[in-house]
């Protein structure tokens, strides 16, 4: 799947432990969903509506999977072999259509950290920019660190 | 859209949306030739996992492909979907979208629908299990 991001925000190696929450969102970098990605995440998903390229508009997936990409950029955790994080939990407000070719600016911040069950919980909040500074979409995304593979929610 | 929001009650479904799952979608989706537990079997096995496994986000696309279907453009404004990855989808699974109307009400420009959605596989097994909102003029 082609993907056109632009990463600001420096890779962190880090443990779930020595993670900072943040009350202030820093910019992450910028997306463009190209005509390309478009029609790739609209086959790959089995989409079949046409008017996303009769009206150049951003595939739902393709804002949301380039955004996923931004918290798989910035952060590398130090785990052992045997364990990994999974993504557990999305949440997407869609407030204006995203346009093809159009650069949206990300800014991030990590709003929690939690364990439950056992299991220790990251929740990231990202908010996306058009060119006009309007916000065009809210992410909350949550992920395990640390999770043994295979394990099941 | 097939049906109107305005036919719909509290406790109706929206129109599903399924897809049979394989590996190459998976691949495609994910980065092939780049081999991780959503790419490649060995890798996914190297981990614990009885296989490669979808990402949760494909999941989720499924879902928003329901959603688009039903609301048209207009959940690209004002749409909101939240999805919890219960179970992984694997290559060979049947994958359903599924939503059922939780609350309907009457906005200055519209009617908002407040749904219960899932995905789940041919056995019925809940991949991902949410709630979605979103507003028809």
């Amino acid at each position: 799947m082609k993907k056109e991001t632009t990463f600001t925000k420096a890779t962190i190696a880090t443990t779930y432990e020595d993670l900072q929450t943040s009350e202030v969102s820093e910019l992450w970098g910028s997306y463009v969903v190209s005509e390309e990605s478009n029609r790739e995440y609209q086959a790959v998903l089995g989409d079949l509506n046409s008017w996303y390229n009769q009206n150049t508009i951003a595939h739902p997936n393709a804002v949301n999977d380039l955004t996923h990409e931004f918290i798989q950029n910035s952060y590398t955790f130090l785990l052992p072999p045997d364990q990994s994080t999974m993504h557990t939990k999305q949440e997407t407000e869609y407030l204006k259509k995203l346009k093809v070719g159009e650069k949206i600016s990300v800014q991030g911040r990590i709003a929690e950290k939690y364990e439950k069950r056992g299991r220790n919980y990251v929740v990231w909040e990202l908010e996306e920019f058009d060119p006009a500074g309007a916000l065009v979409v809210r992410v909350r995304t949550t992920r395990t660190v640390g999770k043994a593979a295979g394990r099941e929610e | 859209m097939g049906v109107s929001v305005k036919e719909l009650e509290v406790g109706d479904e929206i129109p599903s949306f399924t897809r049979s799952l394989t590996l190459d979608q998976m691949r495609q989706y994910s980065g092939w030739p780049e081999r991780t537990i959503h790419t490649d079997e060995e890798v996914a096995k190297s981990k614990g996992l009885p296989g490669a496994i979808a990402e949760g986000m494909m999941t989720y696309g499924y879902l928003q492909v329901m959603l688009v279907n039903f609301f048209g453009d207009q959940w690209l404004e004002g749409g909101h979907l939240s999805a919890s990855f219960t179970a992984p989808a694997m290559p060979g699974d049947t994958v359903t979208a599924k939503g059922v109307v939780k609350a309907k009400g009457k906005e200055a420009s519209g009617t908002r629908l407040d749904l219960e959605v899932w995905c789940e596989n041919q056995n019925g097994r809940k991949l991902a299990v949410g709630t979605a909102s979103g507003k028809v003029s």
